[in-house]
């Protein structure tokens, strides 16, 4: 039974390993790519400034993207009345974009916060729940609080995501 | 070399190694060398048939009850084919040792295997395919695929709305 216990404890400790390292991974892919603070990131150019977003990476070929996730982002962008914009970005189409920001798999979703840099990753299916978390925790600061404020003020956002015309993603420079 | 590409069902691949990683783990928690050795069995099993060893639970099981969702994309089934034959010679090796009692070596390499089958599941980067396509760059005979476009070798493609 001792064995058994050990045996479960160091499989524990190393999918924990496992788990560290994954988490790392991604707190190193934010770190790079909001390296480029003060510049709108490749994907990102046709957002509204001062308001929260989810980057959505999506194929056509991506069916829990369909039936789940895309669902879940209009939930999100419902609930959250203009205080988030969801970009939709199709890895088939923006495969320079989808490598700029290290996509593995879709669906892939970023959370933005309202000053365009990256907060959060999340690779594969992500409930309506996390999102709105992870972006509730981008609220944190004054100024992010005043924008998401006004845009809640100023009524409802768009019905449907932004949706980046095919092959804009080619030019990656961020821009000023 | 051949870039012409296959549809092939990912949501198959993630079952088998999701199975793999399940009882191998289990097997190394109860220290229980036959569980390593089923997986072995059904990876080979798998491997000669050219297709996932669990698929059956699949196709019989999960995908029919609507548990498990198809994710069919355009990719080379061969590399997956050749990742898992790939495992099945680790494994092979780690149900030897454990069976000569080297025990160390034995679930050091189950370990390995669960390693790499999480690596793929998790993060989509198939170690064996990584391999399969660094061998067809340098002509070696029998590995004559290319990477989908736009995919960096081993990467699970990002999928292709081909025909």
């Amino acid at each position: 039974m001792n064995d058994v216990l050990a045996r479960t404890l160091l499989a524990a400790a190393l999918i924990a390993l496992g788990a560290a390292a994954y988490w790392a991974w991604n707190r190193w892919q934010l770190r790079r790519l909001g390296q480029a603070r003060g510049t709108v990131l490749a994907g990102l150019e046709n957002t509204r400034p001062g308001v929260a977003a989810v980057l959505y990476f999506t194929t056509p070929d991506c069916l829990v993207c369909k039936t789940a996730q895309k669902p879940a982002l209009q939930r999100l962008e419902a609930e959250m009345r203009g205080g988030v914009q969801i970009v939709e970005i199709d890895a088939t189409v923006d495969t320079a974009v989808a490598d700029y920001w290290g996509v593995l798999s879709v669906p892939t979703t970023f959370v933005i916060d309202a000053h365009g840099q990256p907060r959060s990753i999340n690779h594969g299916l992500t409930s309506k729940e996390k999102l709105q978390r992870q972006l509730e925790a981008t609220f944190g600061s004054p100024a992010a609080n005043a924008n998401a404020a006004v845009e809640l003020e100023s009524g409802p956002a768009p019905a449907e995501p932004i949706k980046r015309p095919a092959g804009s993603g080619e030019k990656l420079e961020s821009k000023s | 070399m051949d870039n012409k590409l296959q549809k092939v069902d990912h949501a198959a691949l993630r079952v088998n190694q999701t199975f793999i990683i399940s009882l191998s783990l289990l097997g190394f928690i109860f220290s229980a060398w036959w569980l390593p050795a089923i997986v072995l069995a059904v990876m080979a099993y798998g491997t000669l048939r050219k297709q996932p060893g669990f698929k059956v639970i699949y196709t019989g099981l999960l995908k029919p009850r609507g548990w498990v969702k198809p994710d069919v994309i355009n990719d080379n089934p061969e590399p997956h084919v050749f990742a898992q034959g790939f495992g099945t010679v680790v494994l092979g090796i780690a149900v030897l040792a454990l069976a000569l009692d080297a025990g160390v070596l034995g679930w050091s390499l189950v370990w390995l295997v669960i390693a790499l089958a999480s690596l793929n599941l998790f993060l989509g980067f198939c170690a064996g395919c990584a391999v399969y396509y660094w061998l067809a760059r340098l002509n070696v005979p029998g590995f004559g695929k290319t990477a989908p476009a736009g995919t960096f070798p081993g990467m699970r493609p990002k999928g292709t709305s081909g025909p």
